[in-house]
Parts: C-alpha cells; structure tokens; sequence
C-alpha cells in the first residue's frame, strides 16, 4: 500500500478479490448474452463448469502479472505484464498453446467488456460532465474529426500495405 | 487487518450489484443490427451498458429519480474508478491469448501493423484546418488536434503545456469527449466503414486499435459482426495487437511527430508565429 507508481496503491489482495466477483458478474452477463430474449446473442456457449475453466486460467495469467508488476519494477505498468503472461502462454509454438487456447475459447469478451463499462460510466463524474458541457460543440466537433482522421488513415495505410503485400 | 478487505467491498455491494442488473438487462437486450440507406449499424450491448451507467450516476439521477442517489451515491461512484483498473486486467487477458495464438499471422501482418501507426497524420490534417479556418478556433487546437488524447497523451499535454493552458484546454476537451462519446462514435464509425465496403476488415481491426481500449472493443466488435466467421478471429487479434502497439508508442509518435506537425500546420493555416507559445520539454 506504500508503493506509489500508478495502480500500485490497490493492493494485490484487494484486485485478487475484486476480480473474481468481476468473473462472477462477467460469466452471468455470458449466460443472459446466449439466452438473450431480443436482437442477436455473441456468445458460442453458456455451459458454466467449461467457462469456470477459462476464467481460472485467465485468473491466474492475470495473478503471475500483477505479481510480476509488484516485484519485477523495470516500469513496466500492470497491463504490459498481463498482456506478456498470456501472450507468452499461448504462442503457439510453445506446448502451452493448445491447452491454454482450448480451454479460454469458451469465455467471450464481449460480455466482459459490458460489465467493465457500466463501472466506466457510473465514474463518469460531475466534473467531468460539467467540463463536457463548457468544452462546448467546437471540441465536440474537433473531437469527432480527430477520431475519423486517426482511424480512416489507419485503415489506409492498413489496407494499402496488406494488399502490397498480397495478404488480402 | 485481514478481513477489513472483505468490509470494503461488501460496503460496496450496492455498486456491483446494480453493475450486474444493468449487465442482464443489457445481454438480455442483446446485439441490433439495422440499417440506414446502404450502411448497416451494429449496436451491442456494450454501448447500452455504457449509457445506463452513465444514467445512473448520481450527477444525473438526482435531476429525475433523487431516491436512486441512496443506492449508488457520490460513495459508490467514487469506488466505480479503481474497479476499471482492476477489471480491465481480466480482460486484457483474454485478448492477450488472442494474440498470443495467432502471433505467426500478426507477425505477417506486422508491416502493416506498425506503419498504421502513423495514421495519426489523418487526425491532424482533418482536424487543424476546420478548427482554425472554419471555427475560428485558437491554440486549443494544437491541444485537440495532435492525437487521439487518450491517458498517454494527456499526461504529456499536462506536461508539456500544463492543463489550465489553451493548448491544454484543447487535449483535455478531447480527452472527455472521447471517454463520454468515444465507444459510441468508434462504433458508429466502424459500422459505416465495414458495410460501404471501402477497406478490408483486416484493415479497420488494425485502425481500431487507435484509441482506448474501451474504443477498441467497440470497434472491433462491431467489425467482427459484420465480417464472415473464419474472419473474426483473427479481426480481435490484430486489433488487440494494433492497441497494445498504440499504447506502447503513442507517446513518441506523438512527441516526434503528431505535436510538431500540429504546430506547423497550425502556424501555416493561422498566421499565429506561436512565438510566446510557453512549451516545455
């Protein structure tokens, strides 16, 4: 709790704890995603015991990162060594591979990310609402051309060198 | 000591439980897809969720439902921010095994990948000349213009020029816009692009990794809805891939080259010499 760099200051039994009532709300948004009652359902399955599974192993990549960010301080942030934990275990030239894709494959993420921006718009604060309301529509505007701007050049030189190179 | 972690959270039970309510009748809602003229737009949940949320906090819930204010209060918001950091880890994870299995495919698609990058040129050269030819917009523009301003990017304007200067002003408005609007916006955006068939959806899943990664997972499940199924794999492979290379060289890209561009071009359109420009580092 002393540590000061970025996210450091929850400690790590308090994010241990937090995600796994986080999995819990995620594989409940899953089951209610593949038994959806209107418009169309993203998940491939919603047998509980395959994604405990995938949410174990994911839970304990997840764990050996935040471990690794706490004791291993080459300045990495938390989600650099997450993201190297994982990408690690399943490359696929590694024996790991195969059991770590297999058995991930049942958790999907868009039922995930639901669950994460509820929490993102309900810490949207009056501050920050106030200052959305004085940037005013010229920001609003400026905003929207920044987005477009960034992604359509992107899709651009995407699309110019995938097809240079004959890969679509 | 050792169970005072367990009183905090179970302090906040009314914070997650109105997370996961919001969450059924979101997944229970589901994906819709319709279209308008020749484009086709993809709704998901994930953008739903985001507005109830919003919705419920308390800033605007004491305008049309004050009693709700007893259930998620200025307390429980304040406990909503540090469950983003925690949770988004899970989430990295899993699109970490995303990329991680399909790393032989994005090294092939690594040319691509890494020079996308640079289309951070296209926000500046869209956005400077509307702002100062058009809406007569000053230095915030530099601010607004130089990057999609994400977490990265706003710590170098507070940095650079500081928060309470014009320049600053500038990155900070988009920086809000985006965290309100920028799942939304990326979403919309994504679905126009995919159905008027102007790019490979290869093409937008690396374009989609721009921004966050709450905009990133807008965008790319969007895309992925519209693309075939032997497609779709791969498409939150090279987005996740495209973000976590955002992430790791936004900040250069936009020391290098996105916050000088701005600038020159910004001095060419406005006949603003920036000379009393104060700049540091």
């Amino acid at each position: 709790m002393t540590e000061k760099k970025n996210t450091s200051s929850i400690s790590l039994r308090d994010w241990s704890t937090f995600l796994l009532l986080f999995a819990i709300i995620s594989i409940v948004a899953q089951i209610f995603n593949f038994h959806h009652i209107f418009g169309i359902g993203t998940a491939k399955t919603a047998n509980v015991w395959l994604m405990l599974k995938g949410y174990a192993v994911l839970y304990i990549g997840t764990i050996i990162g935040l471990i690794c960010a706490k004791y291993i301080r080459i300045g990495w942030p938390v989600v650099i060594w997450v993201s190297m934990v994982l990408i690690v275990a399943s490359l696929p030239w590694l024996p790991t591979h195969k059991f770590v894709t297999e058995i991930t494959k049942p958790v999907a993420l868009l039922p995930m990310a639901s669950v994460l921006i509820v929490y993102a718009g309900i810490a949207i604060a009056r501050a920050e609402l106030k200052l959305f309301k004085e940037a005013g529509w010229k920001i609003l505007i400026i905003a929207c051309l920044t987005f477009t701007g960034s992604f359509f050049f992107s899709a651009l030189i995407s699309e110019i060198v995938l097809k240079a190179m004959g890969q679509i | 000591m050792s169970e005072s972690i367990w009183i905090t959270r179970a302090k906040e039970y009314k914070l997650h439980l109105v997370v996961l309510v919001v969450c059924i009748i979101v997944e229970l809602i589901g994906l819709q897809k319709f279209k308008i003229g020749p484009a086709t737009i993809v709704l998901i949940p994930f953008l739903f969720a985001f507005i109830l949320g919003v919705l419920l906090t308390p800033a605007i819930t004491e305008k049309y439902w004050k009693s709700f204010k007893k259930i998620i209060g200025e307390s429980e918001q304040k406990a909503a921010t540090p469950c983003i950091t925690m949770g988004i880890t899970l989430f990295i994870a899993k699109l970490a095994v995303l990329v991680g299995a399909n790393m032989d495919k994005i090294i092939q698609g690594g040319p691509a990948m890494i020079l996308q990058e640079f289309g951070n040129i296209g926000a500046i050269l869209f956005a400077v000349p509307v702002a100062v030819l058009i809406l007569k917009m000053k230095r915030e523009t530099i601010g607004a213009s130089f990057s999609v301003c994400r977490e990265p990017s706003l710590a170098l304007a507070s940095e650079k020029w500081g928060l309470q200067s014009e320049a600053g002003l500038g990155a900070m408005g988009v920086y809000i816009v985006g965290t309100v609007f920028g799942a939304i916006f990326f979403s919309i955006l994504a679905s126009i692009c995919v159905s008027l068939d102007i790019f490979h959806p290869y093409s937008l899943a690396m374009a989609a990794g721009v921004g966050s990664g709450s905009m990133m997972a807008a965008a790319s499940a969007t895309i992925k809805e519209l693309a075939t199924q032997s497609q779709q794999e791969l498409i939150m492979a090279y987005a996740a891939a495209s973000n976590l290379i955002t992430t790791a060289t936004g900040m250069y890209m936009s020391i290098y080259l996105g916050i000088p561009l701005t600038k020159w071009l910004y001095k060419k359109l406005s006949g603003d010499n920036l000379e009393d420009f104060i700049e540091e580092g």
